[in-house]
């Protein structure tokens, strides 16, 4: 597992958010953000560039005729 | 005075006795209503009981009823709904301080046409805080209990919704699930819960946790009563525009047609560490399937041990997304239970979350090649059945060591939220310690249809569950 420190996590988040992450929670953060880290460059390794995220344009149509009637 | 003989029925047969006249909806509303008294110092299913809605509710029921406008199987039918769905002038809380003076001033578009079909809403569910856990051990609004047994937990996070059908303290309920949060919980109190299609049913109005993993769905008595409700709640909603535009089957179109010459792939990667007793529950399920004269091979799906990770990475990033402003404005109303969780949004990289969303088609690509020439796939629900909690909420065996709820529950369930693909869990029958145990049924996309054929054809073969007593 890629290794954040729970103090990294707090520096993080507190020199790129503006947030204050508590002790403890910058525990659990750091484990979570960890596996994160490791799995996803576990998942480099394989050639996804062929690949599309899965969002839809018909949905971006849709939610942006939802923005326009919400403004009429 | 009610009568509690009508919590016996479920909802398919107790709709033809309203319909009939045979019983009166506010008879039946009663006898819930009742029974929600009865039960809920003990299971704390509920987050708000609507007695004065339901009475009302129940009185219009009975009238049109008698007036020959019988409006289909959910009318007079009483209902609840996960405390994550809006409902107009009712507080929706989440399970969470956050949310606990919201009173929406309209419907999610689920209750909208359960109320439309003339559902009776007798309350709003326990969950686990803001839908982010497993245990429904929820510090605001009380431990839910698994009504086989107290000192074990529900399952989450829709454990409000599984424990109330199991009480008998609703004739059916709506849960939602982002990494098994439906499947969980009707696992572990011996219900039927599933988890259709991603879009298939409408997600406006219901409080998300993550938006591309979140799903909507029935969680009830009995497979059939589950096609019944799915009927009421699939279809496109304008409000919603992720929501399928696909054609919506009658999805209890298959029920009975029974399982001779079916083909069903066992998934090997999720048996590979099953033990024990949920072992045996699990192969004795298998076994029941091919004495009904389906053929069970075993089929593999080799991305499937990533899907825990791929969730991890899109929920935590979804999630924080979403609670972001009341995160840095009422950080102390969150439970240190759920709080972290969210928190490691905030540093998980755009980069990894859109890696994870590509990796999901490599997922559902294995999983439709283990589906040619087959009609679903199976594998257990869970691999234990459901564990203690200790006095912080943390779930533990009964000799007290902590359970690792990812690698025991999680990774049968996220797949299919990473997949989009339909997934219900159904009762196998009780542990030795008197706890259920539960088979996982996996379809197509939008073929809920042989998902319920498959779960109507094993329910009948293995006979009533024994109820719980409370």
């Amino acid at each position: 597992m890629a290794l954040l420190t729970p103090e990294a996590a707090k520096t993080l988040a507190q020199e790129l958010h503006d947030y204050s992450l508590a002790d403890e929670a910058a525990k659990t953060v750091a484990h979570i953000v960890g596996a994160v880290a490791t799995y996803s460059r576990r998942l480099a390794l394989h050639n996804h560039a062929s690949l599309q995220a899965p969002f839809g344009y018909s949905v971006l149509i849709a939610e942006a005729e939802r923005l326009r009637d919400r403004n009429r | 005075m009610s009568n509690p003989e009508l919590l016996n029925f479920d909802v398919t047969t107790v709709s033809e006795k309203l319909r009939s006249k045979q019983i009166s909806p506010v008879e039946l509303t009663e006898a819930y209503l009742n029974r929600i008294r009865e039960t809920e110092d003990r299971i704390k299913a509920y987050i708000t009981i609507t007695e004065e809605h339901a009475k009302t509710a129940a009185k219009a029921a009975e009238r049109e009823i008698l007036a020959g406008r019988w409006r289909g199987p959910f009318h007079g039918i009483p209902v609840a709904l996960k405390d994550l769905c809006y409902t107009q002038g009712i507080r929706t809380t989440g399970g969470s301080k956050i949310f606990a003076d919201l009173i929406p001033d309209f419907d999610s578009t689920v209750w909208a046409k359960l109320a439309n079909a003339g559902a009776v809403l007798v309350g709003k569910l326990n969950l686990h805080e803001l839908a982010a856990g497993a245990t429904n051990a929820n510090p605001h609004y009380g431990f839910c209990r698994n009504p086989y047994n107290l000192a074990r937990i529900p399952g989450g996070s829709s454990g409000g919704s599984a424990a109330a059908i199991v009480a008998r303290s609703a004739a059916a309920t709506i849960g939602t699930d982002t990494g098994g949060s439906i499947r969980i919980p009707a696992a572990f109190c011996g219900c039927v819960g599933l988890k259709q299609t991603w879009s298939r049913v409408s997600r406006y109005g219901v409080i998300p946790l993550a938006d591309s993993l979140d799903h909507v769905g029935p969680i009830t008595r009995t497979v059939r009563d589950c096609a019944l409700m799915l009927q009421v709640i699939a279809g496109h909603d304008p409000n919603d525009p992720t929501s399928s535009r696909e054609p919506v089957p009658n999805f209890s179109s298959a029920i009975g047609r029974g399982l001779k010459g079916a083909r069903i792939g066992l998934i090997k990667e999720l048996v590979n560490n099953i033990r024990g007793e949920a072992s045996s529950a699990f192969y004795a399920a298998s076994a029941k399937l091919v004495e009904l004269g389906a053929s069970v091979e075993e089929v593999s799906i080799p991305s499937i041990e990533q899907a825990a990770a791929l969730t991890t990475t899109i929920m935590v990033a979804e999630a924080a997304e979403f609670h972001e402003k009341w995160l840095r404005t009422r950080q102390h109303d969150y439970s240190d239970d759920v709080r972290p969780t969210l928190e490691a949004g905030f540093l998980t990289p755009a980069m990894y979350y859109v890696r994870a969303q590509k990796a999901r088609a490599l997922v559902l690509a294995d999983s439709l090649t283990a589906l040619e020439g087959r009609i679903a796939l199976i594998a257990p629900t869970s691999a234990i059945a459901a564990p203690a909690i200790d006095a912080r909420g943390r779930p533990v065996t009964s000799s007290g060591e902590t359970v690792n709820l990812a690698t025991e529950v999680l990774r049968f369930t996220a797949p299919f939220n990473i997949t989009g693909q339909p997934a219900l869990a159904l009762p196998t029958g009780l542990s030795s310690e008197g706890l259920p145990f539960s088979l996982q049924i996996v379809g197509r996309p939008f073929d809920e249809v042989s998902v319920l054929r498959v779960a109507a054809a094993y329910e009948e073969a293995r006979g009533p569950l024994p109820q719980p007593r409370l």
